[in-house]
């Protein structure tokens, strides 16, 4: 590989990487409070997917599809934990991951039906698919809207998380949340804050994912949550800085893997990056940026 | 307090208790380990739910409530093995025991920081950096953020060098005679619980076995026994 094309790819996984951070983030809030690894989480993804579809295709403009995607994979997020997390408060953690696999399935089936099984096109917008040349490398919109984004959201929560008492609650709660309780802080606000921030965070990457992706299936978040799910553990389970760097190394993994690959071995590629994942848990299994007893 | 029964399943940890706290005082129970003094302790604030009798915070029942009610009515428990927010700075954890109080207090803040100057000096530390010393006070004040009526400390000198042990119940004396804050003291270390309380209860396998004033248990027989070490 040249020095060009590791630079090239390098600018690729930023932005894919980001959108990987995104989604991870939203997985790690929730596991972080609740012990929950929600896998329906790809299901808000896709649900902000199709919001995008419906709106675009009915000729919404832009500054009105931003705002409603996001309304509605936090209202699709807060709906979960009402309707299939709520009673299961104090459950085990082995109950909650198989119920949010189930909600996964229940979700995709309803769009299969109610929708259709075959992708929906995603209109590219003019800008959506612009370029920029900078020297000898090619720097799509999309990918500095996404980078940009990604780390203005990055910032913004930091500040929520630190700045404000929900934020500091919630920080509390990952850590010991019958304590939290004690200082006057309800549980359920806690629990549908962190589910709404977590839709919050998918339907800003359903925004920058499905801008490029150019359609929609019911089937369409699967693979990234899976993605985001190896960066969350990669970064240090219910760790949030962990998500993001995992989620970035992932997005270079990805990127510069898929460059040196041969023709041969490119369809082993998901094999490869999983084997740097392993490799990587072997020599620090408590994540990147884990502490030693992070699941204590 | 009338009646209290906690379980743990099938296992009864406290059985018909009856305690009684007034305002102003220093009541303490004691025990050894096992006793259900922290079972006590946890039913009252609402975090053990298994349990039946009544909790009555100045003549209202309390009992039913979750625990980020109690606190709201007034009652605040430091917990056993202080359980601060590690993670977050001194400063933070100060901010979320006001959270039951609603509205930011700053002139608390102030007078706990006067009354903790070692929390002052490390407001901007992670809490997981301060000494045993100061996490204990860092969890005391942090209870007290709430501006409770009635504090419950659950051995709030369990681990601390002797020095520091001193100064922990110090500040729980101070407490009530500078702020008027009722407590409820859970001590393994009876000699210095009695020298401070009013009253207390002496507690075993999950019953009162003796009550009354700090003088009349340090008379006891059974408490000079078995905590006293004089028989």
């Amino acid at each position: 590989m040249t020095l060009h094309e590791f630079v090239q790819q390098c600018i690729n996984g930023l932005s894919l990487g980001s959108t990987y951070a995104l989604l991870a983030l939203g997985l790690a809030v929730l596991f972080s409070i609740m012990g929950l690894i929600n896998f329906a989480h790809g299901e808000l993804l896709t649900i902000g997917g199709y919001v995008m579809w419906t709106l675009l295709h009915h000729n919404v403009a832009w500054w009105l599809v931003v705002p409603a995607t996001l309304l509605a994979t936090t209202l699709a997020a807060v709906a979960m934990e009402r309707i299939a997390f709520r009673p299961l408060r104090g459950a085990s953690i082995e109950t909650l991951l198989v119920t949010s696999f189930a909600l996964s399935f229940f979700i995709q089936t309803v769009l299969q039906i109610g929708v259709s099984a075959e992708p929906e096109p995603i209109a590219h917008t003019g800008w959506s698919a612009r370029g920029y040349s900078v020297g000898p490398y090619t720097i799509g919109l999309i990918q500095i809207i996404t980078t940009a984004v990604t780390f203005a959201v990055l910032v913004a929560l930091t500040l929520f998380l630190k700045r404000t008492l929900l934020g500091v609650s919630i920080r509390a709660a990952a850590e010991d949340f019958a304590v939290v309780r004690l200082m006057g802080v309800s549980a359920g606000r806690v629990v549908v804050s962190a589910f709404a921030l977590s839709g919050l965070l998918a339907g800003i990457a359903s925004l920058l994912f499905f801008s490029s992706a150019g359609s929609v299936s019911p089937t369409s978040g699967t693979p990234p949550v899976v993605a985001a799910f190896i960066a969350v553990v990669l970064g240090g389970l219910g760790n949030l800085t962990g998500a993001v760097v995992g989620g970035y190394v992932l997005g270079f993994a990805d990127q510069l893997l898929a460059a040196v690959h041969s023709n041969t071995i490119l369809q082993f590629h998901d094999a490869v990056v999983l084997a740097v994942l392993i490799g990587i848990l072997l020599l620090r299994p408590q994540g990147l940026v884990g502490r030693r007893e992070g699941l204590a | 307090m009338r009646g209290l029964t906690a379980r743990y399943g099938p296992v009864v940890a406290v059985r018909e208790v009856d305690l009684r706290v007034a305002e102003g005082e220093i009541v303490a129970l004691l025990g050894a380990n096992g006793a259900g003094k922290t079972t006590t302790l946890t039913s009252i604030v609402g975090l053990h739910r298994a349990r039946s009798g009544t909790i009555e915070l100045e003549g209202r029942e309390i009992g039913h409530l979750p625990p980020e009610r109690v606190v709201r009515r007034g009652v605040s428990l430091a917990p056993e093995g202080r359980r601060i927010f590690a993670s977050l700075t001194v400063a933070e954890n100060l901010r979320i025991g006001a959270a039951a109080a609603g509205a930011r207090d700053d002139s608390r803040r102030e007078r706990l920081l006067e009354l903790f100057p070692v929390l002052r000096e490390r407001l901007r530390l992670p809490a997981a950096l301060l000494s045993g010393g100061e996490q204990q006070q860092l969890a005391i004040a942090r209870a007290l953020m709430s501006g409770p009526k009635l504090l419950l400390l659950d051995e709030p000198t369990l681990g601390l060098a002797p020095k520091l042990v001193g100064l922990v119940f110090e500040l729980i004396a101070r407490l009530r005679d500078e702020e008027g804050v009722t407590i409820l003291l859970v001590e393994q270390n009876v000699h210095q619980a009695l020298a401070c309380c009013d009253r207390g209860y002496l507690m075993r396998v999950g019953a009162v076995e003796a009550e009354g004033t700090a003088e009349e248990l340090r008379r006891d027989r059974r408490v000079r026994e078995s905590y006293l070490g004089v028989a």
